[in-house]
């Protein structure tokens, strides 16, 4: 079970550790894919995940496009490196998060989801994935609990937001 | 009479990246993945839109497949693109229709 919950104005995650190891075990897979060396990391990777993850910013202008993403793709790659390791951090000492923990954990349940989805075929609106195989139920079931998690902390985050006092 | 200002005539060129004679456009794109809350969550607070303009974004995105969501200079464009992408939003620049 992970929750999160409001405390005193403060999101506080709460994780049982086999749901914790589970999304470790997540995160550890997700950095390899995002930084797997450098033959990985040109502009036309292969992996549709990452193509999804790192979309052509400028795609009416090729040349362009390929300038601004070798600009940016370093540091998008870092901030999402970031915020893996911020979620690690915060799964091995569940607590109180800071406002830049709270952006990782919504960030980072987006991309292990973009990543899952695309392995899972989930391509447009309505699209059900894959389910044919145990590993594929697996997948199935993680994809769904991320995107429960994570509106669990946005209503947390709401209910924040609406609280009085609230800037 | 002798004309003797700038000459603006067919060779005149503006760049193509420039943003001098219309704005760059940042576009969200639908997808199937993200939840509608956390689209409309982004919008407001990253670009500070209120909620009924954000949801208002959000459902244009939903429905008719994407909305632009900010408009300016090509770099300023290029950046809140590249936040889109921290947000795992599928986003674009261009540059606006003529």
């Amino acid at each position: 079970m992970i929750r999160f919950d409001l405390v005193e104005g403060s999101v506080v995650l709460a994780a049982d550790e086999a749901d914790a190891d589970a999304l470790l075990r997540l995160g550890e897979q997700f950095a390899a894919l995002v930084a797997p060396g450098d033959a990985g990391s040109g502009p036309h990777a292969p992996d549709p995940a990452l193509a999804r993850l790192f979309p052509d910013p400028v795609p009416d202008d090729p040349e362009e496009s390929a300038e601004v993403r070798g600009l940016t793709r370093q540091s998008l790659v870092e901030h999402k490196r970031r915020n893996a390791e911020l979620v690690t951090a915060s799964l091995t000492s569940p607590g109180a998060l800071d406002e830049r923990a709270e952006l990782a954990w919504l960030q980072w349940l987006t991309d292990i989801r973009i990543v899952l989805a695309s392995r899972l075929g989930i391509l447009v609106d309505g699209d059900e994935g894959a389910s044919s195989t145990d590993a594929e139920q697996a997948m199935q079931w993680m994809y769904h609990a991320l995107g429960a998690l994570q509106a669990d902390l946005l209503e947390v985050l709401d209910e924040r937001a609406a609280a009085p006092g609230a800037s | 009479m002798a004309f003797t200002g700038p000459e603006l005539d067919e060779d005149l060129r503006v760049d193509a990246r420039s943003s001098l004679d219309r704005p760059w456009r940042t576009i969200v794109w639908n997808d199937p993945v993200n939840l509608m809350q956390y689209v409309t969550h982004v919008f407001r607070s990253y670009f500070g839109y209120s909620r009924e303009d954000a949801e208002r974004l959000m459902l244009l995105v939903h429905n008719e497949g994407r909305a632009v969501v900010a408009t300016g200079p090509r770099e300023e464009v290029e950046r809140h693109t590249e936040a889109m992408h921290e947000y795992g939003l599928w986003a674009t620049a261009d540059k606006g229709e003529a």
